[in-house]
């Protein structure tokens, strides 16, 4: 292996970035009109760059602000900005002089104010939305924040419904994200740790974590390897993680995304780390595992032993998923006498007439029903349930009046797409609709042997996956077996006293004795 | 975050699924062969002298803390003499390896996949259990973790299933003019716990020592009672004279069942299928033994161990190709076995007891001095 990597390993030419230090260094002068020109420089002239020249409070001293008004509120910047600085300046009046302290203690009546002297922070500050107030011969300017939150109200998860619980999903605007954790989890320890990423495109991205739960080997590995990170332009929270797991070739997802506050919410009470950016309706989790996958919020809303028993119904959901269509060919192209008579004799008048041998009956209603999967994601929801319908019901139906395939392939095929389904994690499910046709080839070929040696080659895979340091099949198995009960199962929330030992939490009590009486009482 | 480290308990589960390999297939027809009805006192015979030697294994690994086998042997008998009981050593485990990997496949062959060319076989269980090895001791833990409990519960499952065609009258007389053969039998019967001293290359990686030696206990007294109660309820089920007839008893007894078939027909191919990961469990673990051998006797720097890894396939599909015949590889299966006892009954203690000497003597020498 290593000789093959020496032999074609290139050498590789660095590309030549693009350099945001032209501009990083530059400093604001004490004139105005120099700023103004010299910013819209920085911005290439952009149409929505504003500036406005005033007179500080009726003096001859002029002043200027600039705003990106896509993006900055201008009602806020006309009632807290120019209004109090034209208008209402009583100490510029009765002092005769002032300085940039007084304007911003005295003056502004906007809630965030920070002094700044660098072209760096201006242009990072003004394509965020805030405002910029430069007065002549002052070299340095104040940024207020004027950042106009528009965009979509908060609504349901669509990717992560939910019959019980909150029902609220995370938008594209990170104040508000933040806001809808904040809510949830009442303790001073939460904290949000604000972060820029992009070399060009800068983006505001928070790293959350409680203090005190969540180990701090796993946040610093995490903030190391997201400073790590140069990215050119905007990246998605979910993109950038995936650049930083472990194995970033892993079909399986070594993330949780999640659209929904309450999972943040408990993932940062357990002891993992969230991630948040601007501009994304969701959020990143890590570590996570693949039980800790297969979970949904709804499990927390019901009774433990219905909960278990449900979780266990998805993990049957991802046998079916993955393997049905290949145990099918395996049974009937290798081990037909594995079966009673009467079942053989059943599947082999179904598939009379039918032109095609097992497998490419499967592979053809498998390449079908991804098409229409694929169909009903794209399609507006009104169209693609009309797709689903047509699909489903009546290609179906056709195909089994053609001889093309026979009923118990449609039943099969019709089993594998609802047991995909009831996987709830929307990436883990693609994975294992990925490996459905190289369980189908094996299957092909060597029959449940190839299945078998198939599982045995996925499960060793599986369990030397980490997703940051922890392995991805905790906590099954024997290493942590006071975690098996919110693993495969579901325990009874008395029971789950102590947080997960697989993250290693600073504190590892959820829930003491004496808070449980108090509690009942 | 967290240390990749076996915890004690996984010795259990390892030593448990180091032992119950292919043999589970065929343990009753070659101690009913060698002790008749009373194969099963053999058996159990042979698990006490398991325990024993599996004790000294044991207490030989913490003599040598941070040290698997393949060192050991090379630090005791230094570089020359080392060598040459590594060779052993590890010319045992690959035979081992590489029969019990045939005789599986043969088992495939008949109940499974009759027109496949076994080559086939054999690669495949080759090719996934060096992946397996290729990954690392951690990955195998765990997949040793989450299969051991899944095939043992067949395996209990299907005993319990065998109970009601059983008859215990099969069985008697108990050691009735059958004493000399019910011992002679019990060094086959203790041949059959091959795995017991795997604890010396596991030992290195375990995170704790406390509680260790009771887990390995337990890892030994597992298969030692399920392959007791395999016997016990094959003798009952057949007798002796048909379980000797049979090239796989286990199976056979699968297919006695009486199981009502709403789904399926023939118990035995679907229990074939379950075991390929109780075989697999086996072969990897000595794969990942045969590796340590080969590295430290041939003195290979750790970065060429990929190369080792699938190296190994060719070795296995030449032992288990090299004689068509299943009853010649059962043949050598037993004579790599008596290499085995050799080892672990007389090599070990002896290295035991050298150390221990050794010791002694360190501790007599720093008291003189310091006197």
């Amino acid at each position: 292996m290593g000789i093959l990597k020496k032999l074609f390993k290139q050498k590789q030419k660095t590309p030549e970035q693009f350099n945001s230090h032209a501009w990083s260094h530059l400093m604001l002068s004490g004139d105005i009109r120099d700023n103004i020109s010299r910013l819209n420089e920085i911005m290439n002239h952009s149409s929505d760059l504003k500036s406005r020249e005033f007179n500080l409070a009726g003096s001859s001293r002029r002043a200027a602000i600039l705003f990106v008004s896509t993006l900055a509120n201008e009602d806020m910047i006309q009632e807290h900005i120019l209004k109090p600085l034209i208008m209402e300046s009583a100490v510029f009046n009765t002092r005769g002089s002032m300085d940039l302290n007084d304007i911003r203690n005295s003056m502004l009546s906007a809630d965030s104010i920070q002094i700044v002297e660098s072209f760096d922070d201006i242009v990072l500050g003004v394509m965020a939305g805030d405002t910029i107030l430069t007065i002549q011969g002052y070299d340095k300017g104040i940024l207020i924040h004027t950042r106009g939150n528009q965009g979509r109200t908060v609504g349901e998860p669509a990717t992560e419904p939910s019959v019980k619980g909150p029902q609220e999903a995370f938008v594209e605007i990170l104040k508000i994200n933040i806001g809808l954790i904040r809510r949830r989890l009442l303790d001073p320890n939460l904290c949000f740790e604000m972060h820029k990423m992009g070399r060009r495109a800068k983006a505001d991205y928070v790293i959350a974590y409680m203090k005190g739960i969540a180990n701090k080997e796993l946040v610093s590995e995490i903030k190391n390897r997201l400073s790590v990170l140069d990215v050119d332009g905007q990246a998605t929270t979910a993109q950038m993680m995936r650049m930083i797991v472990d194995r970033p070739n892993s079909i399986f997802p070594l993330i949780q995304v999640t659209e929904r506050p309450d999972k943040v919410v408990s993932a940062l009470s357990e002891g993992r780390v969230a991630i948040l950016m601007n501009g994304n309706p969701e959020a990143v989790i890590a570590p996570t595992t693949l039980p800790i996958l297969m979970h949904s919020s709804d499990d927390y809303f019901e009774n433990w032993m219905i909960a278990s028993v449900i979780r266990l119904s998805r993990m049957v959901g991802v046998f079916v998923t993955a393997l049905f269509p290949a145990l099918y060919i395996a049974v009937t192209a290798f081990h037909p006498d594995m079966l009673p008579i009467n079942l053989v004799l059943s599947i082999t008048s179904s598939r009379m007439g039918v032109p095609f041998p097992a497998y490419v009956e499967a592979l053809l209603m498998v390449f079908t029903l991804e098409l229409l999967q694929e169909a009903g994601i794209r399609l507006p929801r009104v169209v693609g349930q009309t797709v689903s319908i047509v699909g489903g019901l009546v290609i179906g139906q056709a195909a089994v009046s053609a001889g093309i395939v026979s009923p118990l392939m449609v039943i099969i095929t019709s089993i594998t797409a609802v047991a995909s389904f009831t996987v709830p994690d929307y990436s883990l499910g693609l994975a294992l609709r990925f490996l459905r046709v190289p369980f189908m080839i094996l299957a092909v070929t060597l029959g449940s042997f190839g299945v078998a040696m198939g599982m045995l080659a996925g499960l060793t895979y599986l369990a030397s996956l980490k997703s940051f340091g922890l392995s991805y099949l905790e906590p099954i198995g024997t290493r942590y077996p006071s975690d098996w009960k919110d693993g495969m199962i579901r325990g009874s929330l008395w029971s789950m006293k102590k947080r997960p030992k697989e993250l290693n939490p600073e504190d590892p009590i959820r829930l003491s004795k004496r808070k449980r009486e108090k509690n009942r009482e | 975050m967290n240390k990749s480290k076996l915890n004690p308990i996984q010795m259990m589960t390892l030593i448990s699924a180091g032992i119950l390999g292919v043999d589970i297939l065929t343990v009753q027809r070659r101690m009913v062969e060698k002790a008749g009805r009373d194969a099963w006192i053999s058996l159990l015979l042979g698990g006490l002298l398991t325990l024993i030697s599996g004790t000294l294994s044991y207490l030989l690994s913490v003599q040598y803390p941070g040290k698997d086998l393949p060192e050991i042997l090379i630090e005791i008998g230094g570089r020359f003499l080392g060598r040459i009981f590594l060779a052993a050593v590890a010319a045992y485990i690959l035979l081992y390896l590489g029969v019990s990997i045939r005789v599986f496949t043969q088992a495939l062959l008949i109940f499974l996949l009759d027109r496949t060319p076994i080559f086939v076989l054999i690669l495949f269980i080759s090719l996934v259990t060096g992946y397996a090895v290729f990954k690392d001791l951690d990955t195998i833990g765990k997949v040793v973790d989450i299969l051991f409990p899944i095939t043992m519960l067949t395996v209990f499952f299907i005993m319990l299933l065998a109970l009601p065609q059983s008859n215990p009258i099969r069985l008697r007389p108990v050691l009735y003019h059958n004493t000399s053969d019910t011992l002679k039998a019990v060094l086959p019967g203790y041949q059959r716990f091959t795995g017991a001293s795997l604890i010396l290359y596991f030992m290195k990686h375990v995170r704790r020592s406390r509680g260790t030696f009771l887990w390995y206990l337990a890892g030994l007294v597992i298969p030692i009672v399920s392959y007791a109660a395999l016997t016990l309820i094959s003798i009952m089920v057949f007798g002796t004279r048909e379980t000797i007839t049979q090239a796989y008893p286990t199976l056979t007894l699968i297919k006695s069942i009486q199981f009502p078939s709403v789904f399926l027909e023939r118990l035995e191919s679907l229990a074939a299928v379950f075991w390929i990961g109780l075989v697999f469990n086996a072969s990897t673990l000595f794969y990942y033994a045969s590796l340590r051998n080969t590295i430290i006797l041939f003195s290979i720097p750790e970065k060429y161990k990929t190369y080792i890894i699938w190296g190994h396939i060719a070795l296995l599909m030449a032992i288990g190709l090299s004689k068509g015949q299943v009853w010649k590889a059962m043949e050598r299966f037993d004579s790599a076995r008596l290499l085995q006892s050799l080892i672990t009954l007389v090599l070990f203690p002896l290295l035991l007891g050298f150390t221990l000497l050794k010791k002694r003597r360190r501790i007599t020498k720093s008291h003189e001095s310091t006197k």
